[in-house]
């Protein structure tokens, strides 16, 4: 009895905190972050042929256009990124999760907004509102290792405002 | 017979009198265009005298709805050389439309009123939005003082900014304003015009609280490449000159299911559309959940578009 007991309470200890939250609904399919990422498979492509490398220092020749200011915790790679298995991301328990799961990675401080997303309320929902719509993950909009919000130009303003603005000045 | 009785039936005597006069001066001008359609050469010019004595789009039999949907194909065919295809999808039992619309997430970058010019085939020229994306002052939601001229890079640090279209309204103004009943909240709540019943008295516009309804004060001008060809009878097909129109939540997606054109092309995923009838559709997590703000709230015309925090 106490050995099923623990047995059972060991399997939820290794059950990753993300878990928790519910997931998005069924009506929804998350886009898949991979097919996106120019480097992936990170492992195929260079990472199986160097040694994991965890020490933290300036890094020269390549990833040197990531400038990591995300929070005051996130301060290396190997915080997400699993340093022996560059293909996964690393939860806080320690447990591996993939790119297309990098939701989960920013629910563990992001708690309130990945409640909304799971709902719908925040991020991007497109495709219908019927059947199965597309939700972007969080890493679709957000750059992880930046996240500060960025300016971009707006579409210039119909010739119709412009006039009114015109018609206003006359007044 | 009482006196009430005898009253009612004077009257409806009258009215079917009117009723027999009014169909039979159709008739006559029924068969007077129809000798002069004989008359001219090409369909085409017949087509006048037909879209003159069109019926209102409620009283049109499906056969009669086939007809015009037909004849204003070939007029598109005629005038741009494009092949459209009209439609008339009709509201879905149990869907009321809602629009909710983050007001912290807009970045105010206009996206969204350009997808919905090339999706609803407004006038390039003059231009013609359905949305109008108000820039406001951090702190007040004083609408008459923001500024709808900006331009350049967005977000700025002393502003946010509020889009706004058509509310759908459950009392709408613009409907109870209108003298001939060219436009109506159908069942699903989308709140519609009919082109070809429509006089343009703009009455409607006038009475918008949201300044939400467009008129063509001229030729509505679209280049024939840019011709959406997929055309709802009640919302996108190519308006003429002298009519009103505006947002429909893009009907003919939405009622096959899909999403808005604005919210497809929004980046920021700061619109949210859906069914308010279920109970798990994003705009019902969205009104249960969030701080939602109602645009004019105190004009009373209960739209259906809710402003969220978050």
């Amino acid at each position: 009895m106490l050995l099923v007991f623990a047995a059972a309470s060991g399997c939820r200890r290794a059950e990753p905190r993300a878990r928790r939250v519910p997931p998005p609904s069924a009506t929804v399919t998350i886009v898949p972050r991979t097919p996106s990422i120019a480097t992936y498979s990170c492992m195929e492509r260079c990472h199986a042929r160097l040694a994991p490398n965890p020490t933290r220092r300036e890094l020269v020749g390549f990833h040197t256009d990531k400038r990591l200011a995300h929070g005051t915790t996130l301060t290396w790679c190997t915080f997400c990124h699993q340093v022996d298995n560059l293909d996964r991301l690393r939860l806080i328990d320690g447990s591996q999760v993939s790119f297309d799961d990098g939701h989960r990675v920013c629910s563990q401080c992001h708690a309130e907004r990945y409640r909304d997303w799971t709902r719908g309320i925040h991020g991007v929902t497109t495709g219908s509102w019927r059947d199965v719509g597309e939700r972007r993950s969080c890493l679709a909009c957000h750059n992880p290792h930046d996240p500060h919000r960025t300016q971009f130009n707006a579409l210039p303003p119909p010739s119709r405002e412009r006039g009114r603005e015109q018609e206003q000045h006359h007044d | 017979m009482t006196e009430d009785h005898q009253n009612h039936d004077e009257r409806e005597a009258v009215v079917e009198g009117v009723g027999k006069a009014q169909a039979s001066r159709r008739r006559f001008l029924q068969v007077l265009g129809a000798a002069t359609a004989t008359a001219a050469t090409s369909q085409a010019d017949a087509a006048p005298w037909e879209d003159f004595f069109q019926q209102h789009y409620k009283r049109l039999t499906d056969d009669e709805k086939r007809q015009i949907f037909a004849r204003l194909e070939a007029q598109v065919q005629d005038k741009y050389g494009v092949a459209v295809r009209i439609s008339d999808p009709k509201p879905i039992d149990g869907v009321e439309f809602a629009y909710a619309l983050n007001l912290q997430a807009c970045v105010g970058c206009r996206r969204c009123e350009y997808a919905c010019a090339q999706e609803n085939n407004t006038s390039r020229s003059p231009e013609l939005h359905y949305i109008r994306v108000l820039q406001m002052d951090k702190g007040s939601l004083d609408v008459e003082r923001s500024n709808t001229t900006y331009e350049g890079a967005v977000p700025t640090a002393e502003h946010y900014y509020q889009p706004v279209q058509c509310h759908q309204c459950r009392d709408a103004p613009c409907v109870r304003a209108c003298p001939v009943n060219a436009t109506w909240a159908e069942p699903d709540g989308i709140v519609v015009v009919d082109y070809n019943w429509c006089i343009g008295c703009r009455y409607c516009e006038a009475a918008c609280p949201y300044f939400a309804r467009r008129f063509n004060y001229e030729e509505p001008t679209v280049r024939p490449s840019e011709i959406n060809p997929d055309q709802g009878y009640l919302s996108n097909r190519l308006r003429p000159r002298g009519v009103m129109e505006k947002c429909t939540y893009c009907l003919h997606r939405t009622r096959k299911g899909l999403m808005p054109a604005c919210l497809e092309a929004c980046p920021t995923g700061s619109r949210k559309f859906g069914n308010l009838l279920d109970p798990n559709s994003e705009v019902r997590q969205v009104i249960e959940t969030k701080r939602v703000y109602i645009l004019h709230e105190d004009a009373g015309t209960n739209p259906r578009f809710y402003y969220y925090f978050g």
